[in-house]
């Protein structure tokens, strides 16, 4: 970062659509928040049947995730693609362990009574955390998507051109971004 | 082949295990109730939250290395997002 050229990393586009799911899930923190300031008692007596093991988690999870991606990064830009390889599936695996630990989340509060129909702050818990999920998925999606075409294409990976993984990374990070601020919104804030 | 520069990988590794510092303090003050007023510890809560935002977006998506324009962007938007959280939690 210290006195390197300033560059735009990764495909433009991809930008503009980190910066537009940025500006979509404030707009959801602050309607949540403004939900929660008018209906304080409920939003925080629901809070405390959440399970904040469950975030901490998976906030550990995606924070190793977004590691792994990045030196995958730096390993293909060294003209290591086997390392590469190796840190993407790590990550993969980072993004299955969130997805497996939602759903024995889910299940707990299903089994508990707690649906999307219980209260506002239930109604926004599955809403935020499941519109947040499918951003999981998507990016799970977009690393198999780099994984897959490593081999086949190893052009992809020169050191020289790594756009495509710079690009598939911040759509990676941004996953971790958008959890790191819904994780305290709806388990810890008091 | 030059020998592969190790510095960008031990800074992630230092910015990562600021995180997770980070993320267990956030943890621990939303089980202990009792430190502060429900205000302060939200607002505690809520800025460790948005400079994790910003150490991931700076350095992992590497915007600290973007142009200006949208570096600010992305500031701007971990301010925003910071400041308007405390002021609607904190009513």
């Amino acid at each position: 970062m210290d006195g390197e050229v300033k560059r735009v990393p990764g495909e433009q586009g991809v930008w503009v659509f980190v910066l537009a799911d940025l500006l979509v899930f404030s707009v959801f923190f602050a309607t949540f928040a403004w939900h929660r300031g008018r209906d304080l008692e409920v939003f925080r007596r629901s809070q405390e049947s959440l399970n904040q093991t469950f975030g901490l988690v998976n906030t550990l999870l995606l924070l190793t995730g977004s590691l792994a991606v990045v030196l995958a990064l730096y390993r293909a830009r060294n003209g290591k693609p086997e390392a590469t390889r190796t840190l993407l599936l790590t990550a993969i695996g980072t993004g299955l362990g969130f997805v497996l630990s939602k759903f024995f989340e889910y299940r707990e509060k299903i089994v508990a009574g707690y649906t999307l129909l219980t209260n506002d702050f239930f109604m926004f818990y599955y809403m935020l955390t499941g519109i947040h999920l499918l951003h999981v998925a998507i990016g799970i999606g977009v690393l198999a998507f780099l994984l897959v075409n490593l081999p086949r294409a190893p052009r992809l990976f020169a050191p020289r051109d790594l756009s495509h993984l710079e690009s598939g990374g911040a759509v990676w990070h941004l996953v971790d971004v958008l959890w790191i601020v819904l994780f305290p919104l709806l388990y810890l804030v008091k | 082949m030059s020998a592969p520069d190790r510095r960008p990988a031990r800074r992630a590794l230092l910015v990562w295990a600021v995180l997770v510092a980070l993320t267990l303090g956030s943890w621990y003050l939303g089980h202990e109730s009792d430190l502060a007023t429900p205000a302060i510890v939200s607002g505690v809560i809520i800025v460790a939250a948005l400079v994790k935002a910003r150490l991931i977006i700076l350095h992992f998506m590497e915007i600290g290395n973007a142009p200006l324009a949208l570096r600010l962007v992305f500031e701007a938007w971990c301010l925003v997002v910071a400041v308007g959280l405390i002021a609607m939690l904190s009513v």
